[in-house]
């Protein structure tokens, strides 16, 4: 072959645009590399070309939701089960989506949809445990003036120099002590006992066993939480406490308030 | 047909950015009482992982996601800042949990783990991501 024919195939192969499966690879090559910015784009021109191509759809979910743009992978996953109403991988991912906004019912249904079809899917059973467990709306409170009282005679128990919040709650996301009483205590219960659960699911798949502790550190102070049967506590305090000191005086702490729980 | 079936076609062999994030994670994995750690995009996808190979990988990078997701999401809608750290214990061990630019890294520590110690690696290792990225050209070339 002579070199202006080699030459020539090079151009040749060079203005050739690249399929739609390479550019596909291209964008799944860039999502294993994090760059997720650059596979939705890719994703996107092959979608221009071809608005139909479930995968296309389902990458660009995915890449989506690693960017965290809920709305737009949802719609891409709702987009891939328009065409394929059993696609277990866009079930599982709605479900995901579902169950991150507080939607714990429809993420059960379409994870029980997936598991239906296809029994053997790990990751479906391991959310559908989690689903199962946590709290979706607060739970009703059954009687609310004695709830009211034991709110009351639990404010009354010393908490440790420097809270800034003590929470106790049930696992299921009833609220029993708020301190102080903000506007948003019973959706901070309701999001306590998600992480609770999430959290002891967590640890259960790792097959370290059931959640007894947790420290969630954030911008305002560090979230110390105790598991006691069914009861969760939580106790905000500032950021420099260590997580043995947060961890002791919330032992401390339920110790005290376990004892008025249970009179 | 199995789920995994009609999952998205890979390219192997791929070298990227990544590969300085999972140096990282590798780095963590050496610290005494680690039994190993994930690095999870925000949807679930495992970029990286050293967990012994009894774990398994799938579920627990699902429920890490989700639990990281609750973690973000909660605390931002509830004003309650940004999580840096999360950490939960069992009686057989505990699981740390981070942010990073990619998505979410998870740590397993055994029950004699010096967590104080792990802890501060953990939030070392996170802020060593974090500047990684930021040093990166955001296209994967200097990575």
């Amino acid at each position: 072959m002579g070199v202006l024919t080699r030459v020539w195939q090079r151009i040749r192969r060079r203005r050739r645009p690249a399929s739609s499966v390479e550019l596909l690879q291209r964008a799944e090559r860039y999502r294993r590399e994090g760059r997720f910015e650059d596979g939705a784009a890719l994703a996107r021109d092959v979608l221009g070309r071809e608005p139909k191509n479930a995968l296309a759809l389902l990458l660009g979910g995915y890449l989506h939701a690693a960017l965290r743009d809920s709305r737009a992978a949802r719609a891409a996953f709702r987009a891939v089960l328009a065409l394929d109403p059993e696609h277990p991988r866009a079930m599982l991912a709605l479900a995901r989506i579902a169950f991150e906004d507080g939607e714990v019912g429809p993420a059960t249904q379409l994870l029980e949809k997936a598991l239906r079809i296809y029994p053997d899917f790990p990751e479906a059973l391991a959310l559908l445990d989690a689903t199962r467990a946590v709290a979706g709306e607060p739970a009703p409170v059954v009687d609310s003036a004695a709830s009211g009282t034991l709110m009351a005679r639990l404010g009354q128990i010393p908490r440790p120099e420097g809270t800034r919040e003590c929470l106790l709650l049930t696992t299921d996301g009833v609220l029993l002590l708020a301190h102080p009483a903000t506007a948003t205590r019973d959706a901070l219960a309701v999001h306590l006992a998600r992480v609770a659960s999430l959290g002891s699911a967590t640890l259960a798949r790792a097959g370290l066993g059931a959640l007894r502790r947790a420290s969630v550190s954030a911008n305002p102070g560090t979230t110390f939480i105790a598991i006691e049967g069914r009861h969760v506590l939580a106790l905000t305090l500032p950021p420099e406490t260590t997580v043995a000191a947060g961890q002791s005086q919330a032992a401390e702490l339920w110790t005290r308030l376990a004892a008025e729980v249970r009179a | 047909m199995s789920p995994e079936a009609r999952a998205v076609p890979t390219t192997a062999g791929v070298v990227s950015r990544a590969a300085a994030v999972r140096g990282i994670l590798g780095n963590l994995a050496r610290i005494p009482g680690v039994r190993g750690g994930l690095l999870i995009a925000s949807d679930g996808f495992v970029i990286a992982s050293s967990l012994p190979p009894e774990i398994p990988l799938d579920p627990l990078a699902a429920l890490a996601t989700t639990l990281g997701r609750e973690l973000e999401l909660g605390t931002g809608k509830l004003n309650r800042g940004m999580v840096s750290i999360a950490f939960f214990s069992a009686d057989d061990g505990s699981v740390f949990l981070g942010p990073s630019p990619m998505g979410f890294v998870l740590l397993l520590a055994d029950r004699q783990a010096d967590v104080s110690v792990m802890r501060a690696e953990f939030r070392k290792a996170l802020d060593t991501l974090q500047a990684a990225w930021r040093a990166g050209d955001h296209t994967g070339g200097r990575l």
